[in-house]
């Protein structure tokens, strides 16, 4: 199992060159950046994720694929960059440990950690994104950076694996919940030593608008939206569970890094524009 | 682009007079705020099919709803749309100005006393934003349903597509349909053209990611397929988006608005 804390890997002990950004050398980022290398920029969040799961579940759940990517993938350019750990959850303050951005302050931290991304060179960049507030506004991210000539894949890992998660849950069906089913699961496959089982419990649905409405709008999150903090049943996770969506959003991710080498970097107006 | 329902009915916040404002507060009306874009569409449509839909959509299901007051707010033209610069006639905001445009017209909406919103919006590239709007005014306790209007018809587009799968496309199959129905004379059909996709990511990987436009992704502006456009069409998607609509302006003239901290918080 790989490591997945941000710094200290030690993956140089085993003479292997590491998919850590901040742990290459400049050669190595040199002889990278020549073959048409991927950057995979994991984006998530800390904040409360019931009484049993740690705070970093977001965050860690994307950086261990976007590095379990570049290990399956080796010897092909792969790096993965140091995490971006905060996110939007200000409505996750309702139970304590959030740590929350500003939409202003998460825009701008992520434009210019891509922009220094692609300004060393590194043109292909995948935003891996584990945290559902930033699921819009890395959308937007992606819009605006466009503009700048710079092109990223903004991906949340899950949207890889929903045909998994329509099919395969026993309780949260096609969700990814807040620590419920499947991302309890991630963790006791990923780091079974953080979960605390004794505490695990569900919580209950508060009423909204009817299921008619829902499939288009609703209102965002409030504090204490979930009692407990909690949308989804954790009590049915397994490690089992855990690995059989780790791997199967691995390897459609290994599919997209494949697609995307393969194909040429686009460029913003490479097919004329009438203003400048 | 003024608009005003066909009855006379009087359902526009800006020419509403103070006592009617009020009388509506005792109501618990709804407001519409219409959400859009002026761009190119292509060669064949006028350059404000993304605020005029939104719009249209507002009136109609202000005008249809008399047991409540349903107010349509003056509409927001503006939206997020650099990458349609590629040809002439677009107008952009920038991300973070939208953004807070959404948010100040909102807060000034809800602050008057009206706290059912929706903000309706027409343009592909607002969806984000127009969420994100609405996750930052939930935190101030101001609160406002964030719409695309065509996810209101999700599957009925799918059913009845000819050329379009389901999207709604850009100047294509849907958009000039509701255009011939709702503004035929702004509409020169001898000037449609029907332009192809350009290099993609397989179906398989399409589904989760996707690259943001580029100036002229289509060689004439043009997703999808006017010529399979028809008033007819226009008129069935948008009888189906009012009543989607009126539904949800009757559930919410019934509820209460949320409470952002209505079930405690450890953070104030």
């Amino acid at each position: 199992m790989i490591d997945y804390s941000v710094f200290g890997t030690g993956h140089r002990a085993h003479g292997q060159r590491p998919v850590f950004w901040q742990e290459l050398w400049r050669h190595e980022l040199e002889e990278l950046c020549r073959d048409r290398p991927v950057v995979i920029v994991s984006v998530g969040s800390v904040e409360q994720h019931g009484p049993h799961c740690p705070l970093d579940v977001d965050i860690v759940d994307a950086l261990a694929l976007a590095a379990a990517t570049a290990e399956a993938l080796r010897p092909d350019p792969v790096v993965v960059s140091p995490p971006i750990w905060s996110g939007l959850a200000h409505y996750k303050l309702g139970h304590i440990g959030t740590i929350t951005l500003k939409f202003e302050t998460y825009v701008a931290l992520v434009c210019d950690v891509c922009r220094s991304i692609h300004a060393n060179g590194f043109e292909r960049i995948i935003l891996l994104n584990g945290h559902g507030g930033n699921r819009a506004i890395n959308q937007a991210i992606a819009v605006k950076l466009a503009e700048e000539d710079v092109f990223i894949l903004t991906i949340t890992y899950w949207d890889m694996v929903q045909e998994l998660l329509d099919t395969k849950s026993e309780r949260d069906h096609g969700s990814i919940g807040h620590a419920g089913e499947w991302e309890t699961s991630l963790q006791l496959y990923l780091r079974p030593e953080l979960v605390d089982h004794e505490r695990i419990q569900g919580d209950e649905e508060r009423p909204d608008f009817s299921p008619e409405i829902r499939r288009f709008t609703g209102f965002a999150e409030r504090r204490r939206e979930r009692a407990g903090g909690v949308h989804g049943e954790p009590i049915v996770a397994t490690a089992e569970k855990g690995e059989r969506l780790f791997l199967a959003a691995r390897d459609a991710l290994v599919r997209v890094v494949e697609e995307y080498r393969a194909l040429p970097v686009r460029h913003y107006r490479e097919f004329g524009s009438h203003c400048p | 682009m003024l608009v005003r329902p066909p009855s006379g009915k009087k359902v526009l916040w800006q020419e509403m007079l103070r006592h009617e404002l009020l009388s509506a507060l005792e109501q618990r009306p709804v407001v519409i705020l219409p959400v859009g874009s002026v761009e190119q569409h292509g060669p064949h449509c006028p350059q404000d099919v993304d605020i005029s839909i939104p719009y249209h959509l507002a009136i109609r299901t202000a005008d249809s709803i008399d047991d409540f007051p349903v107010i349509v707010a003056p509409p927001l033209m503006y939206g997020f749309t650099r990458y349609n610069m590629g040809e002439v006639g677009t107008i952009t905001l920038g991300l973070e100005l939208f953004i807070n445009c959404l948010c100040d017209i909102a807060r000034s909406i809800w602050k008057n006393g009206f706290h059912r919103i929706i903000m309706l919006n027409g343009h592909g590239g607002n969806l984000a934003p127009n969420w994100t709007a609405s996750v930052k005014l939930a935190e101030e306790d101001v609160w406002a349903l964030a719409i695309t209007y065509w996810n209101m018809a999700t599957d009925e587009l799918a059913a009845w597509s000819e050329a379009a799968e389901g999207s709604i496309g850009h100047g294509g199959e849907w958009e000039t349909s509701l255009q011939l129905y709702l503004r035929v004379e702004l509409v020169d059909m001898s000037l449609a053209i029907k332009d192809e996709w350009r290099m993609k990511f397989s179906k398989g990987v399409q589904q989760y990611a996707t690259f943001p436009e580029r100036r002229r992704e289509m060689a004439h502006g043009v997703m999808g397929d006017p010529f399979v456009a028809s008033t007819e069409k226009g008129e069935r998607l948008f009888g189906l988006l009012v009543e989607r609509l009126t539904t949800l302006c009757r559930e919410y003239h019934d509820s209460d608005p949320p409470r952002y901290m209505e079930f405690g918080s450890h953070c104030p």
